[in-house]
C-alpha cells in the first residue's frame, strides 16, 4: 500500500508517541514533519520512570499494553540500538494484609477477564528472588517479563530510526494554531505554515490545547509527576519493585543508580515548561522506598525531577480519531504511556493509513469525553 | 507539624551572612543563619576561632581581619545553625534543611542567600589525578588542619592564588613553582581599570606584597600557553608550553590549580531567580537590584554568590540587603542604606581591573586535549563532549541526556562553564543563549533517611 497522502503528515509533539508513529509511517513510506516546541524527548518521555509493565494496568488497556511488549522483545533489532529494554519481572509486593487483600482481588479480576500474565508469589519466593527485601513482606504479585528502559534513549531511538527513513523534525517549533483551509488542514507555527491533510496530536500535556485548535473540546489535566536518582550503589536488584495499594516504583540501573518514584506530583507549569518538586512529597515516597528496602538508609539522592504529564479524567489516554476528518489524536497517557510507546505509534500510523488497528481502540476514543449538548452550543 | 516559621533567614554565615545577621536582630527582626560548616566564617574566615588561639602568621592580616565580626556575629542573638545544609527553597519560600540525619521544613518572610563563590573549573589534561587539587581545597587544609604539602607547585591566576602560595610560603612551606596563566593580553585590556583601582589602594598594596614576596622565594614562570599534568595513577609534575612555543616540565607530587572564584549560583538557580551572564567576569550572576534583591521580592542576594567582591563588600552587600529588608519591616534606613551602597561602590572599585586581569584566556577555560575529563563525576571526556555536539546536542541539558556531562554528585559545580563554553564555541551562540544546566533540588545530596525523616523515623 502506497502513502494515505502525498503531503507530509504533520505529527505535533516529539516524546515517545508522536517520535514512535513517525517512525511506523516512514517505515511505511509516508512522509511525515514532526515539530516540537522544544526538543526531542524533553518532556514526559525524556524524563519518565522508564517502567516498562503490563503489571497493574487497567483491564482496558491490557490488550495495547501486550501488544507494545510484542515491540519491546524485539526493540534492539527494531531500532538499531544495545540494550534498549532490560527485560526482568515486574512486581508489587503487599507489605501488610491490606496489600495482600488487594492481591488477590486483583488476581481474581484479571482471571474473570481472561488474562492470566499477573501471578501471586509467596514471601518465600519472593526473597529468593529478591534477598535485600524487607523480612516483613507477605507476598507480592509479577509479571515476568515486564522489565524498564532508559526513557531518552527510547524516544531518541525512534527519532533517530524515523530520521534514517527519511521523517523530517523540526525543533524547536511551536504550533500555535490550526485551521481548516478546503480539504486540507493548515498548521500555522511560529517558524512558517505547514499545509497537510492529517494531523496527528501527541503534544502530551499539551494535547488538550492543540486539540481545542481543531475544534475538539478533550479537556486534560496536566501534572507533574516526582523522581528521585541515588548515588551508584553495588547491584542487589534485577528487577522492578512497587508496592500493592501504593504507587512507588523501584528500580536500579546499570551503573547503580537507583530510580525511585511514587506518584506524588510535584507542580507543573504547563505555560513556562517548569516543574516545581514539593519536598514532603518526595519524603513519602522515599519513606515507602525504606519500608521496602530498608538497608538503603544511607544512600544519597543526588537528585529530584518532575516531567510534565496530561492526565485524563478516567486515566486511560485519548486515541483516536477527532471530530473532523484528518485529525488524530494521542495523548494524555496519565503517567504510564511510556511502555504503550510502540503499539501507540502503529496504531496511530494505522489511523492515519485508515488500517484496521492491531487493538481494538474503542476504550480510548475522544468521543467518550463528549460534551452534553447545551455545553456544546454554548462554544 | 506545622514548619516553624522565621521572619528572617539567612543561608550562609560568612562575611556576607553574618554582617546581614547584624543588622537584622539590632531591628529586633527574628533570624536564623544555616550554614553548612561547622563554624562560621564561611570560606575566608574558616576555623577562625581556633585559629585566634595560635594565630599563626602565614594566615596574614586579612584573615584575621574577621575576628571582630565572628564576635559581633556571636553576641547578636540570632538563632545559629551551624552544619546544617539548605537543599531547596520552594516558590513559596519553603526552606527545606537537613541537619544531623533530620531534614526539616521551615518557612521565612524574607530570605537571604549568602552562599558565596566557588572556584572556576579548570579542565587542564590530568587534573583529575591524585595529588592535584584546587588551591581553595588546598588553603581549607591550611586553615582547618594547619595541612601543608612540600614542594607544591601552584598553576593559575586570581588572588586566591597569590594569596595562598603567599600563605605557604610564610607557613614556611617550600614552594617549587607558581606557574602564571595570566596573559599579556589580559594586562592589556585591565590596564585603562587600574587608577580605578587605586580606589582600594590596601587592597593593591596587598596584592603587590604577595606578589612580590613569592617572586623572592620561588620561581614564577609566566607567559604559559598550555598546561598539562604528568603522570599515569598520580601527579608528578606539571608541564607547561611557554608563548616562545619553549616546554617547561616541573616535577612534583602536589599541583594546585586556580583560575579564579565565580558566584556558587546552584541554590538560587535551582530556586529560580533569574540570572544573567556577566560578560566582565565571564560567569553566571543572579539578577538583583541595588540592595540584593533578586528576581523574587522576598528573596535577595549578598555577597559572592550575587558576584564576586571580596570578604570586604560582601559584608556590606550583606548589610545593605539586610537593611533594605528591615526598611520594607516599616524601619527606614535611608541613611543608613545610602552609606551601605556607596561603600559598596567603593569596595568594587577594583573589580574592572581584577576582573579582566585575571580572566583566563579561552585555552584555559575550554579544555584542550580530547582526553581531558571534564565531568568528574560522570568521568565524561573532551572527546565524549564533543561527540554529543556532533551528533546533535545543542544546549547543556540536552548534553546531559547524550553524555551525562553534568548528572553527577556535584550537579555541575565543576563542569558546568566548561561544558555551556564548548557549546558556545561549537554552535556560535552566545553564553547567554546557551544557558546553563537546569539545576534540580536536592542542592546537595541528602540521604534516603535524612528525606524520609519528614514524615517519620526510617523503617528498620
Ligand atoms: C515522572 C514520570 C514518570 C513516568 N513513569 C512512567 C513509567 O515508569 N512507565 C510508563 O509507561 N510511563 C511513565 N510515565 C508516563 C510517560 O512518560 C508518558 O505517558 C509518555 O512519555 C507520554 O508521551 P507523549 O509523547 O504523549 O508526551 P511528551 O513526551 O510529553 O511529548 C509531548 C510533546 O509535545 C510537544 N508540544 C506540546 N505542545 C506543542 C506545540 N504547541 N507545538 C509543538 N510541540 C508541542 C511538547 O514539547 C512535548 O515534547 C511517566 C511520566 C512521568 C512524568
Amino acid at each position: 500500500m502506497g502513502p494515505a497522502a502525498t503531503r507530509p503528515v504533520v505529527i505535533i509533539g516529539a516524546g515517545i508517541q508522536g517520535c514512535a508513529t513517525a517512525f511506523f509511517l516512514s517505515q511505511r513510506g509516508q512522509p511525515v514533519i514532526v515539530v516540537d516546541k522544544d526538543h526531542v524527548g524533553r518532556h514526559a518521555s525524556g524524563v519518565n520512570a522508564g517502567g516498562v509493565r503490563r503489571l497493574g494496568r487497567d483491564i482496558a488497556e491490557i490488550p495495547l499494553s501486550v501488544a507494545a511488549m510484542d515491540w519491546w522483545n524485539q526493540i534492539d533489532q527494531l531500532l538499531d540500538i544495545d540494550k534498549g529494554f532490560h527485560r526482568q519481572f515486574y512486581v508489587k509486593v503487599a507489605l501488610d494484609d491490606a496489600g495482600a487483600d488487594l492481591a488477590s482481588r486483583r488476581i481474581q479480576q484479571l482471571h474473570k477477564a481472561g488474562f492470566q500474565h499477573e501471578t501471586w508469589v509467596d514471601r518465600d519466593q519472593l526473597l529468593c528472588r529478591i534477598p535485600h527485601l524487607t523480612k516483613s513482606v507477605l507476598g507480592g504479585v509479577l509479571v515476568q517479563g515486564d522489565g524498564w528502559a532508559l526513557p531518552w534513549k527510547i524516544t531518541r531511538a525512534f527519532h533517530d530510526k524515523a530520521v534514517a527513513l527519511g521523517a523530517e523534525f523540526r525543533t524547536p517549533v511551536t504550533v500555535t494554531s490550526i485551521d481548516r483551509s478546503g480539504e486540507h488542514w493548515q498548521v500555522t507555527t511560529d517558524a512558517g505554515m505547514i499545509e497537510t491533510d492529517i494531523v496527528v496530536n501527541c503534544a502530551g500535556a499539551w494535547g488538550g490545547r492543540i486539540a481545542r485548535m481543531t475544534g475538539d473540546v478533550l479537556p486534560i489535566e496536566a501534572h507533574a509527576p516526582m523522581l528521585v536518582i541515588t548515588d551508584r550503589q553495588p547491584i542487589f536488584l534485577q528487577s522492578v519493585v512497587g508496592v500493592m495499594g501504593g504507587t512507588l516504583s523501584f528500580k536500579q540501573l546499570d551503573n547503580g543508580s537507583m530510580v525511585i518514584g511514587g506518584g506524588k506530583r510535584g507542580v507543573a507549569d504547563v505555560a513556562r515548561n517548569l516543574t516545581q518538586i514539593i519536598p514532603a512529597g518526595l519524603s513519602s515516597f522515599v519513606m515507602t522506598a525504606g519500608r521496602v528496602f530498608p538497608h538503603l538508609r544511607d544512600v544519597a539522592i543526588l537528585r529530584a525531577w518532575a516531567g510534565i504529564e496530561g492526565y485524563t479524567k478516567d486515566d486511560l489516554p485519548i486515541i483516536g480519531n477527532g471530530g473532523e476528518a484528518g485529525i488524530i489524536h494521542g495523548f494524555g497517557f496519565s503517567a504510564h504511556g511510556f511502555q504503550l510507546g510502540p503499539a501507540v505509534g502503529e496504531a496511530l500510523a494505522d489511523l492515519v493509513m485508515a488500517r484496521q488497528t492491531r487493538v481494538n481502540l474503542a476504550a480510548f476514543s475522544p468521543h467518550r469525553f463528549a460534551e452534553s449538548p447545551d455545553q456544546t452550543s454554548r462554544r | 507539624m506545622a514548619n516553624q516559621h522565621f521572619q528572617i533567614v539567612i543561608i550562609g554565615a560568612g562575611p556576607a551572612g553574618m554582617a546581614a545577621a547584624l543588622t537584622t536582630t539590632k531591628a529586633g527582626l527574628e533570624t536564623i543563619v544555616i550554614d553548612d560548616q561547622k563554624d562560621n566564617g564561611g570560606q575566608v574566615y574558616r576555623n577562625l576561632q581556633a585559629n585566634q588561639k595560635t594565630s599563626p602568621a602565614y594566615l596574614g592580616q586579612s584573615y584575621y581581619d574577621g575576628v571582630k565580626l565572628a564576635q559581633s556575629f556571636a553576641d547578636c542573638g540570632a538563632i545559629y545553625r551551624p552544619d546544617c545544609t539548605v537543599w531547596q527553597i520552594t516558590d513559596t519560600h519553603e526552606i527545606a534543611l537537613v541537619s544531623q540525619g533530620k531534614a526539616e521544613l521551615i518557612t521565612a518572610d524574607y530570605i537571604i542567600i549568602a552562599t558565596g563563590a566557588i572556584e572556576r573549573p579548570m579542565p587542564v589534561k590530568g587534573w583529575t589525578l591524585p595529588g592535584v587539587m584546587s588551591v581553595g581545597g588546598a588553603q581549607t587544609l591550611l586553615k582547618q588542619a594547619a595541612i601543608g604539602a612540600e614542594d607544591a607547585v601552584f598553576v593559575g591566576s586570581g588572588p586566591l592564588l597569590y594569596l595562598t602560595a603567599w600563605q605557604y610560603i610564610k607557613a614556611g612551606l617550600s614552594v617549587r613553582a607558581v606557574i602564571d596563566i595570566t596573559g599579556t593580553k589580559q594586562w592589556r585590556s585591565a590596564i585603562p581599570f587600574a587608577p580605578l583601582a587605586f580606589l582600594q589602594p590596601g587592597m593593591v598594596a596587598m596584592g603587590r606584597k604577595w606578589l612580590g614576596d613569592i617572586r623572592r622565594n620561588t620561581e614564577v614562570i609566566n607567559h604559559v600557553i598550555a598546561v598539562e599534568i604528568i603522570g599515569q595513577s598520580q601527579a608528578q609534575g606539571v608541564s607547561c608550553t611557554l608563548s616562545t612555543g619553549d616546554k617547561i616540565e616541573i616535577g612534583s607530587n602536589h599541583i594546585f590549580l586556580h583560575q579564579g572564584v565565580v558566584p556558587n549560583v546552584n541554590l538560587t538557580m535551582a530556586t529560580g531567580l533569574a540570572h544573567q551572564w556577566d560578560h566582565q567576569a565571564h560567569c553566571w550572576r543572579p539578577v538583583i537590584d541595588v540592595t540584593g534583591k533578586s528576581s523574587d521580592e522576598q528573596i535577595y542576594i549578598a555577597g559572592d554568590g550575587a558576584g564576586i567582591g571580596g570578604a570586604k563588600a560582601a559584608v556590606i552587600a550583606g548589610r545593605l540587603a539586610a537593611s533594605a529588608i528591615v526598611a520594607r519591616c516599616g524601619k527606614p534606613r535611608f541613611l543608613a542604606q545610602l552609606y551601605y551602597k556607596l561603600r559598596h561602590l567603593h569596595y568594587l572599585s577594583i573589580r574592572p581591573f581584577l576582573d579582566r586581569l585575571y580572566l583566563p584566556p579561552a585555552h584555559f577555560r575550554l579544555a584542550q586535549a580530547d582526553e581531558t575529563i571534564i565531568c568528574r563525576c560522570e568521568a565524561v571526556s573532551k572527546a565524549d563532549v564533543d561527540a554529543a555536539l556532533d551528533s546533535g546536542a545543542s544546549g547543556p541539558n540536552q548534553l546531559k541526556a547524550f553524555c551525562r556531562a553534568g548528572m553527577g554528585r556535584c550537579q555541575g559545580r565543576s563542569c558546568g562553564l566548561v561544558v555551556q563554553e564548548m557549546i558556545a564555541s561549537h554552535t556560535g551562540q552566545s553564553m547567554t543563549e546557551t544557558g546553563y544546566y537546569r539545576l534540580r533540588p536536592p542542592v546537595k545530596p541528602i540521604t534516603l533517611a535524612e528525606l524520609a525523616s519528614l514524615e517519620g523515623p526510617w523503617p528498620d
